[in-house]
């Protein structure tokens, strides 16, 4: 069955949702997520998530736990829950609680089992040994009212306290994000091994070397360097620089003393995390990010080898991610925060690779994501010898959906969806080169013997990719409303990409048949088709250089992809969108392309390749599945007529599916990206992106022409936007099931 | 309305573009290619099998290019023959 989230709005009324501001005196739990995540009648348990840096009791998210006893699945299996844990969540949040859900349970006796787990678990995963109040909580779900909050004092292992209230903070994200900020440490390790020949210890060898590093973190000849990677701030700070000696390592957090930043010159050794962090209100992206680099002497030593030795090399790319409070001075941030973050991820990696030293090594690479849903990121380790489509892999991420109570038919964990913290700027938009009236000018270099066609073709590649690199996303975004009053508007989800006939004026629907058409004209002359070749040698080097005139292609007919390719167009947006939502990491396809798939799977013959034959609704749906592997939904109504009355299956499948949905009917095809309807009127309009669109990608001609806009059924004037007399099809494309 | 025995598998398609919702019952050989099935439900009914698919009852369209048998597994028995869209011209006025 389906899993329902169990939201606990009910506590916050009954409660009368105080908004404690500041400190908690501990009498109340707060809860900044949006819902404690639970399958109803489910009998399991959840880790509570906090912070060191938030006041007490207050909890931030929660984590399934999913590796349990057989005998018994509300006890934890530590070993592995914490081998888990101790990667998954970030140095600067804990586990702060548990919380166990099930049928007639006796309240207190499992807050105190839940209590005893967490005690366990924190442990396991050798947090500070700080006592803390920690939570027990307790859903039973016979019982009408909602969790039940105990807590275990620090310092007091016996006793349990009920907690009289439940808080829910409104704003999560910004009470995360305010007190606190991300700090990055990225540092590749090359470890050499030597180990004998004769009597291979190398696994011993392995340990020692990596405990002889993780000691090297504390060593005070060791420099930090810190830097924000905030590229927004005008007057970045200056860097700071760090020594292992001014490192303190034994205080704990609780009672680091959170000094407020003067105007001075900064000492170092009272310097807080806020220095680098951005003054902007701005708190939605992650802006402030520091960089800590971890610099070696350059030393060399040579060692005597009693025997025939070997060397191993083993690479460590450690990347840690890490949450500290604004006002934490930083040399706590690299001793308590960072430095046992990379140790963490040191001994996690050798853990993995220990068994495979002598043979592959497993590719480690470190990940991190903002799972909807989720306050604060959360970090995974993939292998990724074989893929992500590999069969250990999806089993991995859909072991962490199950923790993190994420769907199971969307990919929301894989490499793609990662947050991209790295120093570069990334995703640089590509220079287009176009200049007024759609002209390209190139100059490409071929060795010879190429010919003429061959140069073509890569120089109209060339063009579609300049012209492609500028296509609009998302432009039903911000448009004006339906028109329709009284009604619930279900759009799509997500991202796609607005495919419309000559995109840009650049005609891509039929590059080969333009090429051919091209190259013919090239060879009778060189000049007055507004084409001009030049043609040199040097040096075995042919030369082409000239100006193409995109509107070339509209010559002659049937040689643009106006009139014949809108389906096709429509079947690109919708492509892009399983792009997009990263279901796929095929390009787009073209329309030659797409005629190939169709011959292929023998539903066309070979001749339609490169022909301008129109396609309908079926045939996309075979496209999907051969290219995409994904299976759609048909829809059929005898007449446009109909088609309101399909508003509320529309609605429902924007709802649940979320992807743009193709119309074909008459003789036009349409994308439809979402539904207005209202179900006691019966008034309804349609969201509509049109293929059919020639003109450039600029967003205000699109939505200003109506190019993508809303269309109600029949419209004031009495007109109506499909034909009563055509019969439509639908095509519903439904959303894999994978991870 | 289902059946598979001695190696034959029973559909029964409807023509959904008659509001009097017409059906046909078709036995073919499990190893015979879902095109026969289309081919003979469209000589049925009149249309032409080129212009035509085959959906499931619950709208989910079906690839002709796979064996009876497996349609048959995959999908159950219950089908629709539907008309194809063709569509491609620019008659949108703005």
């Amino acid at each position: 069955g389906l899993a329902t989230s169990y939201a606990l709005k009910e506590a916050k009324r009954r409660s009368g949702s105080q908004s404690m501001d500041n400190e908690n005196d501990g009498k109340a739990v707060r809860i900044l997520c949006r819902k404690l995540v639970l399958i109803n009648n489910e009998t399991g348990l959840q880790w509570l998530i906090g912070s060191p840096f938030f006041p007490p009791l207050t909890i931030a998210s929660t984590f399934r736990c999913i590796h349990t006893l057989p005998s018994n699945p509300l006890s934890p299996d530590f070993p592995k829950e914490s081998d888990d844990l101790r990667t998954l969540l970030l140095k600067g949040f804990e586990v702060i609680g548990a919380l166990i859900a099930g049928n007639n349970l006796h309240l207190e006796q499992n807050a105190g089992e839940a209590i005893d787990a967490v005690r366990k678990l924190r442990k396991a995963l050798s947090s500070d040994t700080e006592s803390r109040n920690l939570i027990g909580g307790v859903v039973d779900w016979n019982r009408t009212e909602d969790v039940r909050f105990f807590v275990s004092r620090s310092g007091d292992t016996s006793g349990l306290e009920s907690v009289s209230g439940v808080a829910y903070e409104d704003e999560g994200e910004k009470y995360v994000w305010e007190r606190g900020c991300l700090l990055r440490c990225e540092l590749p390790i090359k470890l050499p091994l030597y180990y004998s020949v004769n009597s291979p210890k190398a696994e011993d060898m392995f340990t020692r070397a990596t405990e002889a590093v993780a000691a090297r973190f504390r060593d005070p000849k060791v420099t930090y360097i810190m830097e924000t990677l905030n590229e927004r701030q005008t007057e970045a700070p200056e860097p700071l620089v760090i020594r292992g000696g001014d490192l303190d390592f034994q205080a704990e957090l609780s009672s680091v003393s959170f000094s407020s930043e003067t105007d001075q010159v900064p000492d170092v050794k009272s310097t807080t995390c806020s220095y680098f962090c951005s003054t902007r209100k701005d708190t939605t992206s992650f802006t402030s990010v520091e960089e800590v680099t971890h610099r070696k002497s350059n030393r060399h030593v040579f060692l005597a080898a009693m025997e025939e030795t070997k060397l191993l090399v083993v690479n460590f790319k450690l990347e840690v991610l890490c949450y500290a409070a604004k006002d934490l001075p930083l040399k706590y941030a690299v001793s308590k925060i960072i430095i046992p973050g990379l140790v963490d991820q040191l001994y996690t990696m050798k853990n993995i690779i220990s068994p495979e030293l002598l043979t592959r090594h497993p590719q480690l690479n470190q990940y991190h994501f903002n799972p909807p849903g989720f306050l604060h990121p959360v970090s995974v380790i993939y292998e990724l010898n074989y893929g992500e489509t590999e069969i250990k892999q999806v089993e991995v991420r859909k072991s962490l959906h199950l923790r993190l109570g994420l769907p199971f038919d969307r990919p929301l964990l894989r490499i793609a969806n990662a947050i991209n913290l790295s120093l570069t700027k990334s995703g640089a938009t590509r220079n287009s080169t176009r200049k007024g009236n759609h002209s390209v000018s190139f100059e490409l270099y071929f060795v010879q013997p190429m010919s003429v066609y061959g140069c073509l073709t890569a120089l109209l590649t060339y063009c579609m990719v300049i012209s492609g690199s500028s296509l609009l996303k998302d432009v039903h975004l911000g448009i004006p409303s339906s028109g329709v009053s009284g009604g619930v508007v279900s759009l799509i989800q997500g991202s796609y990409e607005y495919h419309h006939y000559l995109q840009d004026g650049f005609d891509d629907s039929d590059i080969e048949g333009n090429v051919e058409e091209l190259s013919m004209m090239v060879n009778k002359t060189d000049s007055g088709w507004g084409f001009q070749i030049w043609e040199g040698s040097c040096n075995g080097v042919v030369a082409l250089r000239g100006e193409v005139a995109a509107r070339f292609w509209m010559r002659g007919s049937c040689s643009c992809g106006q009139g014949w390719g809108c389906a096709y167009r429509s079947l690109q947006t919708i492509i892009s969108w399983f792009r997009l939502q990263h279901y796929t990491s095929i390009d787009v396809p073209s329309h030659r392309e797409i005629q190939q798939s169709l011959v292929e799977i023998g539903d066309k013959d070979p001749s339609f390749t490169g022909s301008h034959d129109w396609i309908g609704a079926i045939e996309l749906s075979f496209v999907l599945d051969k290219l995409l592997g994904v299976s759609c939904k048909i829809i059929n109504v005898r007449s446009g007529d109909e088609l309101p009355e399909k508003c509320r299956e529309l609605a429902l499948h924007f709802e649940n599916q979320g992807t743009p949905i193709m119309i074909g009917g008459g003789v036009l095809a349409y994308t439809l990206l979402g539904v207005d309807f209202n179900e006691s009127s019966g008034d309804c309009a349609f969201l509509i992106l049109d293929p059919h669109y020639t003109g450039n990608d600029e967003l205000k001609k699109i939505v200003n022409g109506g190019w993508c806009g809303w269309k109600k059924a029949v419209d004031s004037k009495g007109k109506h936007f499909f034909l009563h007399d055509k019969f439509y099809n639908l095509l519903l494309p439904q959303r894999p099931n994978m991870v | 309305m289902a059946s598979a025995g001695g190696g034959k598998v029973s559909f029964k398609v409807t023509l959904t573009s008659d509001p009097k919702l017409p059906f046909k019952v078709f036995s073919v050989p499990e190893g015979a290619p879902f095109t026969a099935v289309l081919k003979f439900a469209a000589e049925e009914f009149k249309v032409p099998p080129q212009t035509s698919a085959i959906i499931t009852n619950d709208g989910v369209g079906i690839n002709p290019q796979q064996s009876a048998g497996n349609v048959f597994l995959k999908h159950g028995s219950e089908l629709r023959l539907i008309p194809r869209d063709r569509v491609g011209a620019s008659l949108m006025s703005v």
